[in-house]
This record gives C-alpha cells, structure tokens and sequence, in this order.
C-alpha cells in the first residue's frame, strides 16, 4: 500500500452484519437517502435516481449548468459509503476533471519506473474507486472518454496489456455542460448506452433555494455527518438482495420489449431502444421499487423509469419533437395493457 | 432534476398513422364542402349567381376563419361575437349600395344590386358558419347544431317533395328527365351523398369506437322515431287555419271593380264577416234588391258544408269563387239563390227545376227565371252556378267577374295515370242534358239513357254502362270535394265510382274515386267516322235527334257547311265541326250578356247580338248539330286546360271552371265533346289557380291509400304499416328495456360482488367495485394512464384508494410463490378498505353526482 494515497477518514474494522432480507436492503435505501438529503437539499428525485442506478448496478449522466450542486452530491454520496475493505488501495470518492489535454493513462493510471528497485511498478488512476465524478465528460478527448467508458463497461482498466479489475462497485456520475457546446466532443450513442439513466436537472424551486442559503453553515460545519453510512459491503449485499428477492412479473417484461418495439417501430426515431437498455433497465426497476418498499415491480416503476432510461439512447429525426413526447407516446399502448392486465384472473 | 413524467391529461391516444394524420386532416375540406354546399342549397333560388357564389365563398371562409378563432387565446364567446360583429359590418356595408343614392348612382343600378346581394349573403354566410365553427370547436357538443344546420338545409330544398309524387324542386327533376333518370334515384343519390359527408364528418371528428358506436345508433333511433311517428300519425294541418283557400281578400277577392253596382258593397263587406243575421235578414229580402246579394253569400257558406266558426275562412273561399264573380255581394247572391233552387229542387230532374226555381225567391225576383237550368241548382250553389247562368242575378255579371276573378277551390283531383287528353283541355261531366223541352235541354227522361253520369255520391262501388272501349284509354282518379256538390264529377266518360274515406274531414266534404275510359283519338281521325248508334231504340235515336224546329236553323247549317268543301259535306262528324268552326268565328263570349228574359235564348244567341256564354253556344250547338242530323246533347261539368296540371298528377278545380258544352255521339266511340271556342271574348282573362295552392291540396288528398279495392272493400282497414310499425316500436322499445335491465343488473352485481367474494378473489371483486364506484363519481381511469397515476390522481377525494390499489397491483404483480400471509388477499382487510373508500368518496363528491352516476346505466363499461 503507497502512503500517498489518501484513505477516507472514516475506516471502520468492525464488519457489519450481512444484509440478507429486502428489509434490510431497504435499510441501506433510507441511509443513503437520509445522508444525502441532510448535504443536498431541493434535489431529492436526483438523490432518488442516484441510489436507484447505485443499487441497480449502473451509472448516471447528469446534464446541468455548472453550480448547481453535482459535485456536492457526488462527494456526498462517497461520504456515506464506508470504506470496509482498506487494504485494497481503492478510495470512496474520486473527481475527475475532464480536458481536452488530458490523456487516458491519467484516468486509468500508469506504470512507472522506480530507480529504487528498478522496477516498473503500477500506479492506479482515479478510476481505482467507489464513487467517481467525470465532470464535463464531453470535454475531453475521445480517446480518454473511451478508456472510461471501458471501464465503466467492464469494470476493468488495462494498462500495458495488462488487465486489473475495478472495484465491484465502481459507480460513476459523469456530467455534462448542455449549453456551452464550444470544443467539446459529443458522447456518441454507443457510449452514451452505457450510462443506465441520463438526468435533466433544472434549476430547484425557490423554497429549496432559500433552505440552500439559510442551511450552508450548518452543511459546512458537517451537518448529517453524525448519521449512519452504509458501508460497501452492505451495498453490494442489497444489490444481491434486490436481484434475487424483486419480483418482475413477466407482465412487466413484455410491457418493457413492447415499448422498445414501439421506439423502433416509430418514422420519427432513427434509432430504438435497445435490448442492453432493457437489460439495464431490469435492475433499476427492482431498485426502484425497493426504494418503495415493494416486493414487485409495477407499472408505475416502468413510467418513472423510462424517460430517464430512454432519453439518451432514442435518437429522434431532426424536427420530429422532443424526445420525452415520442417516450410519451410509446408508453401508452403499453402501460395501457399493463394495466388491464392487473384485471385478469390469475 | 427534472424527471419528465407522464401527465395524465396528456395521454390521450396512440400515436396516429401518417395515414391516419392525412385522413383527420381531411375533414377541414370535408366540412367546407358540407359548408358550401348547405349555403349553396339555401341561397339556391334566392338570389343572383353572385351573391351564391359569394354565399359558398362566406360558408368557406367562415371555417377558416372560425378554426383560426377557436384556437386563438380568445373566449369562445368573445371570439364568437367578433365573428358576429364582422359578420354585421359586412351586411351593413352590402346594405350601402341600395340605400345609398350616391353609392347606387355611382355603381350603376344593377351593379349595386349585385354587390349588395353579394356582400349580404357573403356575411349572413360567414357569421353564421364562422360563429358556429368557433363555438364548436370550443364546446365539441356544439358542433351537432353545424351538421343539424347542414341538414336543414340540404333537406330544405326537397321538402315538397315527398313519396315521388311531386318532384320537386323542379329544375332538377327536370334535368333528371330530359337525361332519362328517374329524379328519385337523383334525390336519392344525393341524400346518400349528404349523409356519407355528414357520417365522414362525424366520424373525422371524434375519433375511437365511441362514433362507430353512435353511428349504429342513430339510424336506430331514427328508425325508432319514424315508427312512433307512424304510430301517432302526423300532425295534420290545424283545420281552422289559413291554409289558401282564404288567403288574404288581397288575394282571393275579385276586383271590384265593376262600375255602376251601387249598394253591393256594403253587403258584400257584411257577408265577408259571416254575419249570419245579416245574412239571413237579407235571404228574406232577397226578392226586393241587391241587397240580397248578402244573403246569398251566406246561403253559399251554409252550402258549403262549413261550420259558422269556420265560415269566415271556408265561406270566404267559396264566396271568391261566388262572386267569383262578383264584385262582391252580388256574386253572393247569386250564390244563394242558385244553391236554394238546388236545395229546393234536389234533382231538378225533368223539366221542373224550372218551375222551382221560379218559386225560388232569386229566380222569382228575376223576373224571367229563364235559362235556369239544374246545373245551376244542383250544380254545387257556389259561384259556380251564379257565374254560368243564374238567373236571380239579374243585374250582374257573373261571368266576367267570375273570370277575371281570382278563383276560388272547388276540389281537387288527383290522377292515378298520366292523361293527356286530344283536346288539351279535361272534361269533368256532371251532368248531360238531352231532351229539348222547347226552352232548353234538360235530363234524359228515357230509360237507359244517359248513364254516365251519377246523381248522387257513391256509398258503394257503382259501375256504369261503359262506352265502347276502342280508341279510350282506361283513367282513374281521386276526388276530394271541397265545397258541398250536389252530384259527383268525373273525367268523360266514367264507368265506375267507388267511395273513399275522407282524407280530411275538417278540410274536405266528400272524396270518392272514379275510372273513366277517356277520349284517345284525336279529332282528325273521326272525321269519316259514321254517328249514332243502330241499336239505339226509336225514342232514344228521337230524344238525341230532336231539333229545335225554327227554319232558320237549317240555313245556319247551310251557311256553316258551305265553308267545307262538298265531298266532306257527306260526313255527319265534319258537318259538326264545320258548325263548331263556324260558331267559333261568329259567336263572342262574354258573361255580361245573360240573354235574360228572353223567351228562347238560343234564338236571342243566333239571331241577336251573337254574344252569350258557355250554356248558350252549348245549347246552340247542340242543336245545330241535331239539324245536321247528328246526334247530340249539352253536358255540364268543369273544364280545366291540360296545362294546369303542370306536369303533376293533382289538379285543383276552381269556381270559374265550371263549364257547359256539347257533345256528339260518334259510333263505336260514344260521345265525343266538341266545345264551341269562340275567337272574340270580351271578358278580361282570368288569374291562373294557385299552383302551391294546386299542390298542397293535391298532397292532402293523396293521403290516402292508393289501392281502390282496398278501400271499397274494407273502409275501416288501416293499412298495414301502423301496425307493422307499433310491432316494430314496441319490440324496440322491448330491446331497450332488456338492454337498460341486463345494464343494471351487470351494475348491481359488480357493486355488490365483494359482499361474497373469497379473499383470493378479492383483488379483482373489490377492486372492481372501487373502481365502478369512482366511475359513478365522474373518475375514470384514463387511456395509458397506470394504476397508481389514477390513485394518486383519486387520492384527495378517496386516499384508501391508493391503498386498495397498491393491494390489487401488488396481487397481480407479485411472485405467485409469496407464502402467505399475503395482505392482499386478505378478505377483511379488504372490506374494511372499500368501507373506508365508500365512506371517504361520500364525504367528497355530491349527492346528486353520485346519484347521477349509480343511474347511468352504462358507467361501469367505462372503467378499465
């Protein structure tokens, strides 16, 4: 272990008690949820979002003007997470500022010579981490933003032909800039697949704004520090709690590869939504209703679920409307049957 | 973050087609099509090319501009009477040319009338349709008042038009004829066009099943509404209303313009109110002076067969027809005297109706109650009579009146066949007139003779002898009498009455149906025909052959043939055409010359002034033909001009129809009318009847079965639709009634289902019943719309909803293999959450909604 990476400060030796039960899961959901509420406030649904695609395995795009809380966030989701595995050189929290200068071998890390023991050793990058922000992703060579999406894809890095895995539960929040567009590069659609939701954040209501102002010293002062985290074992036992216990009616299956027929079948979409979309999406409708504290997923996870799971992969014909109408409309029909089906005797 | 959600309110449908989109789209052309095409059928007749074309344009324009109106930020109501004001300041701007002397002068005359017109019917057309189209796309409900204005007014058009009988309107049945289509496949074709626009539009409008659906419907409830009008039957015309045969004395009174006829008027004005009184005061003073004229026109509306409270209109009529003559009173009161000698006399029979009617106060004040023939009595006591030759009036001039008069309705035929006779004029016969008495030609007194007329009306079918059928054709009709006759009329020559019920008792006093075997051949095919008949016993061959006896008459017949040449002279029928031509060119008609008083009116016609009227030349040339040695007699009746029908099959007798003229007997044939025309008429031509008049009556009299045996037959038989319609009624009122219980009862069954339902059943009964419960209550679960949307939506009237439907999700999406407990299937929990819901949507919504709602047959088939 090289001294000069950082631990977190908050190591704790006592492992906690295994989570087998959705109870306990749900737990895990109302920890989080309280931690990260008490440090950002007005943006709850964005809190719900992050804990959903946590727990769901995936990663999050957040697109959103520069200051409006993104990296608290994301600091504060890799506060809440204990580090119970210390030995193993991986941090909770990682930011990476993306430019266009920057080089993959910063992302992922490098080996370098050692004059002492003349030997190439392996220095790991910023990836090497629970919760990593990729702020203003699209600023940044593509090079650099395939080396991470490679990594976000696989959960590995390779560096000089060789191969290291990532933690298991690398979570990336990637930003992006909507407006100011000036030398950047887009994120092409294969990769923009790879995040599991991409979320439309706007500016948070007046009350939200004022408790902002009136809440900063307390929050810099450490507010909510004193409540329970979650440690990274407990996440990834909930995450095994919630494949294995969540039940996806094959209802719901159907309603999920009927919409993406819909996308497809749509003059206005150039392309649908595809297969990995749903496969993605399975997790993180489990999650979701967890976080309602149901056993089941249910129509309703699929409405909530699908615009922020769909937007970015839908790619809509030049001034055939905004994308969130053609999703609109290609729920209808589906939910519609979802619905009458809870009619049907089983 | 803003996670975009699915608004409720914003699902509403699938994602149409681009087929789909295009065929919505349509119905903006479609509706303007429908638009112009109703302003077009209104304006249609009303008004110059123009202003119609301007009328389309207005109806087009007002679409769009009433679309663009609807979806501006405007009230419909501010928006509609925008389009109101604009609409206004257009028709006050098209009202400038015509009031403006300096615009009018300006434009020209007829360009000022055509731009008024166009910019009047451009605004009527747009603000009509503009206000409607906004109002209708705000309030959807509306638009039932735009497609009922569309179908007002394609209908409108054809609204005379009924059973193909008349076919109206008449520029395009006409059209349709002179291409060979039946106009009723063309009325027809557009009836069916106009609903498919109509049924296009509808459907264009609403989409989904809920137009489908009512499209089945309404043909149902039209079918419905036309039983139950057969059922009831439609209302008749009010029979104390106008309906023109007393139309305004602008209308119907004659002229009065016959000078030198002091103190009529004020009888005149005295029978116009139908004073009885007066009337009667002035019958018992009928001998002295005019002044009986009143009384007479109160005589004539007793005859008529009218009440007193509807004398005013009746009588009036019958006095148009009366004084039909007259200037006024005095027409009256020949009526009166001529119908009191009818009266009197009943059948004048044989010679003495003269005698009665010299008893007869107006005969006896006429001194020389000569020419009075039965006709006059029998002949119906209207105007009629006075005008042809009653003698009571002495001082008047009945005929000119009577044909400068407006004439007044006397009935109404309606023909089975098409008949177009050679003489282009019809023939009504009455009465026949075949012995010579010295003074006149009265009724056959020989047996057997003179059969084709009928001296009463029928009660039952009465065949009379028919006449030889060659060169006849067969014709039958319908005749409603509408003032009282004494003897019925039919087309020569009759062969058959049978009674028919009266299609209207408060309008018409007796209808019946006659068949007549009418003349076919044309004169000019007679003219080598021989006259007579051999089988005529002696007094018969005498009784038709007997002459006059004055020798001048036998010159005059030599003076008539000497303008053919000889070898025609062997021919009896051209001797008899050679007279009729030469009475056409020495005789002058006019009603003013009554030849009254004079002991042989015939020798007064021949020899005197040659001026006299229809009884007059009749009898003269009745008995010129005798001299001539055919056979021939005077037949009395009414006269119409084939022309009058108009191409329709109802033709309405007037007053100033009533007719004498003379006929001969031509072998194998019968008798033949051979009227005297003649060239020179001092009368002023008389107004042409009424044509609506003609058609409005010919429609009530047809209303009637069309089956003569029918009715002879049966007369207290409906005919079998009623009955036919009151099944077809009552069964449909059945189906409604088995529809509207099976409803209620599904109703009933979903609501009360819980009551007994196991707990795994639960999820689906209860969840149910919540949810017909809500639907009572106006909240339906909308297209697309989940589950929990909908409670959540709910939530604020009944928040245990949102927990009922958490349970019903959580049944159905839940691993099947959860062990039980499940909280769902639980029956209790169940209950007491309907409960719960019950009590929580009693407590929000009003009594009267969910009153409204637990009526509503059909509520729960909306929820989903």
């Amino acid at each position: 272990m090289e001294p000069e990476f950082e631990q977190s400060k908050h190591v704790t030796y006592q492992p906690a008690p295994r989570i087998e039960t959705l109870q306990g899961a749900y737990g895990v959901v109302q920890r989080l949820r309280a931690r990260l509420q008490a440090q950002v406030r007005g943006r709850d649904d964005v809190i719900e979002m992050i804990i959903i695609a946590l727990l769901a395995d995936g990663h999050i795009l957040l697109e959103d003007y520069p200051g409006s809380g993104k990296t608290t966030l994301a600091k504060a989701l890799g506060d809440s997470i204990v580090d119970d595995q210390p030995q193993d050189q991986i941090v909770t929290f990682r930011r990476i500022q993306f430019t266009p200068d920057l080089l993959p071998s910063d992302v992922t890390g490098t080996t370098v010579f050692d004059p002492n023991t003349n030997r190439f050793f392996y220095r790991p990058g910023p990836l090497f981490a629970h919760v990593v922000l990729a702020d203003e992703i699209n600023r940044t060579s593509p090079k650099v933003q395939s080396a991470l999406l490679e990594a976000m894809a696989e959960k590995q890095v390779t560096v000089d032909n060789k191969t290291r895995p990532l933690d298991p539960l690398f979570f990336v929040i990637a930003t992006q800039n909507p407006l100011d567009l000036a030398g950047t590069f887009p994120l092409p659609a294969a990769q923009l697949d790879r995040f599991l939701f991409k979320i439309r954040m706007t500016h948070i209501p007046r009350d939200a704004e004022l408790e902002v102002l009136a809440s900063i010293r307390a929050r810099k002062h450490g507010a909510g520090q004193d409540l329970p985290r979650v440690t990274r074992t407990e996440i990834l036992d909930a995450r095994a709690v919630i494949e294995n216990q969540v039940f996806v009616a094959p209802a719901v299956r159907e309603a999920l590869v009927d919409i993406a027929n819909k996308t497809r079948q749509d003059p206005r979409v150039l392309q649908g939504a595809s297969t990995r979309s749903l496969v993605l999406m399975i997790p993180a409708l489990q999650a979701r209703a967890l976080t309602r504290m149901r056993d089941h997923v249910t129509a309703e996870d699929v409405q909530a679920l699908a615009f922020p799971v769909f937007s970015h992969r839908l790619e809509i014909a030049p001034g055939a409307g905004t994308v969130d109408d053609v999703i609109r409309e290609c729920l209808a029909e589906p939910l519609e049957r979802l619905a009458r089906s809870t009619m049907v005797r089983h | 973050m803003n996670v975009p959600t699915v608004e409720p309110g914003e699902i509403a449908y699938g994602e149409p087609s681009p087929f789909g989109r295009v065929v919505a789209a349509l119905r903006h052309p479609l509706r303007i099509l429908a638009m112009a095409g109703a302003a077009l059928a209104v304006g249609w007749g009303l008004s110059v090319g123009e202003a119609m074309a301007a009328a389309c344009v207005g109806a087009t324009t007002g679409v769009v501009a009433g679309e663009l109106m609807a979806r501006s930020r405007l009230r419909p109501l501010v928006a509609a009477g925008g389009v109101a004001f604009v609409a206004l300041l257009l028709a006050w701007l098209g009202s400038l040319p015509t009031r403006s002397e300096a615009v009018a002068t300006a434009l020209g005359p007829g360009t000022a009338l055509v731009v008024s017109a166009v910019l009047r019917h451009f605004a009527i057309a747009f603000g009509l349709v503009a206000a409607m189209r906004t109002l209708a796309v705000r309030y959807p409900a509306l638009m039932a008042l735009e497609l009922l204005l569309v179908v007002v007014a394609i209908a409108a058009p054809f609204a005379a038009h009924r059973q193909g009988v008349i076919a109206r309107p008449l520029w395009l049945s006409d059209w349709a004829w002179r291409h060979g289509i039946d106009p009723a496949d063309v009325f027809l074709a557009i009836g069916a066009g106009a609903a498919v626009l109509l049924a296009l539009l509808l459907l264009l409008e609403q989409r989904g099943a809920v137009s489908f659906g009512a499209l089945v419907v309404l043909p149902l409830l039209a079918l419905l509404g036309m039983t139950i009008l057969e059922v009831a039957g439609r209302p008749g015309p009010d029979p104390g209303e106008n309906i023109g045969l007393t139309t305004p004395d602008a209308g119907l009174q004659p002229p009065r313009d016959v000078p030198g006829d002091p103190g009529r008027g004020p009888n005149r004005g005295d029978a116009g109110q139908g004073d009885r009184p007066g009337g009667d005061a002035g019958q018992a003073g009928s001998g002295a002076d005019g002044g009986g004229s009143g009384a007479g026109r109160d005589a004539g509306q007793g005859g008529a067969g009218t009440d007193g409270g509807d004398g005013g209109g009746q009588g009036r009529g019958l006095d148009g027809g009366g004084q039909g003559g007259g200037d006024g009173g005095g027409g009256g009161a020949g009526g009166d005297a001529g119908r009191d000698g009818g009266v009197g006399r009943g059948l004048d029979g044989g010679g003495q109706g003269a005698g009665d009617g010299g008893a007869e106060g107006g005969a006896g004040q006429d001194g020389g109650a000569t020419w009075h023939v039965p006709s006059d009595g029998s002949g119906q006591g209207t105007s009629q009579d006075n005008s042809q030759q009653q003698p009571s009036d002495s001082n008047q001039s009945p005929r000119e009146s009577t044909s400068r008069g407006s004439p007044a309705p006397l009935a109404v035929v309606v023909f089975d066949n098409d008949y177009d006779p050679p003489s282009e004029t019809y023939y009504f016969r009455q009465e026949a007139w075949s012995r010579w008495n010295g003074f006149r030609l009265v009724p056959s007194d020989v047996p057997g003779t003179d059969q084709d007329t009928l001296d009463r009306f029928p009660t039952e079918r009465v065949d009379l002898p028919p006449p030889p059928a060659r060169d006849r054709v067969r014709v039958s009709g319908r005749v409603a009498v509408l003032v009282e006759q004494h003897y019925p009329m039919a087309l020569e020559t009759a062969t058959a009455f049978a009674p028919m019920p009266n299609p209207d008792p408060e309008r018409f006093v007796v209808a019946y149906r006659f068949e007549s075997l009418a003349q076919r051949v044309p004169y000019e095919q007679l003219l080598q025909r021989p006259v007579g008949d051999p089988s005529w016993p002696e007094p018969v061959r005498e009784m038709y052959l007997q002459r006059h006896g004055d020798p001048r008459f036998a010159d005059l017949v030599r003076e008539a043939l000497a303008a053919i040449p000889p070898p025609m002279r062997e021919y009896p029928v051209a001797r008899a055409i050679a007279i009729k031509l030469w009475l056409d060119r020495n005789l002058i008609y006019s009603t003013a010359e009554r030849h009254e008083g004079a002991p042989d009116p015939v020798v007064a016609l021949l020899w005197g002034n040659r001026t006299g009227y229809c009884v007059h030349f009749a009898h003269a040339a009745a008995l010129l033909f005798r001299e001539a040695g055919i056979p021939a007699r005077v037949s009395a009746g009414f006269m119409a001009a084939a022309e009058r029908r108009r191409g329709g099959s109802s033709l309405m007798l007037v007053g100033s129809d009533a007719h004498a003229w003379p006929e001969l007997y031509v072998r194998d044939l019968g008798w033949v009318v051979l009227d005297v025309t003649p060239e020179r008429n001092l009368d002023q031509p008389g107004q042409p009847p009424d044509e609506d008049l003609q058609r409005m009556l010919g429609e009530m009299a047809r209303d009637l079965p069309p089956d003569p045996a029918d009715e002879v037959r049966d007369e207290t038989r409906e005919s079998p639709w009623p009955a036919l319609g009151r099944l077809l009624a009552s069964l449909l009122a059945l189906a409604f009634a088995a529809a509207m219980a099976l409803l209620y009862a599904a109703k009933i069954w979903r609501r009360l289902a819980p009551l007994w339902a196991r707990g795994r059943t639960m999820p689906l009964v209860g969840y149910r019943a919540a949810l017909d419960r809500l639907a009572d209550a106006g909240y339906r679960r909308r297209y697309g719309e989940t589950r929990e949307q909908f409670a959540a939506r709910v939530g604020n009237v009944a928040p245990s909803f949102v927990e009922l439907t958490a349970w019903h999700v959580a049944a159905a999406m839940r691993d099947p293999a959860t062990p039980p407990p499940r909280p769902e299937h639980d029956r209790t929990g169940w209950r007491t959450l309907l409960a719960r819901t019950r009590r929580e949507i009693r407590r929000a919504v009003p009594w009267w909604r969910r009153w409204l709602g637990a009526l509503h047959p059909t509520s729960f088939l909306q929820t989903r």
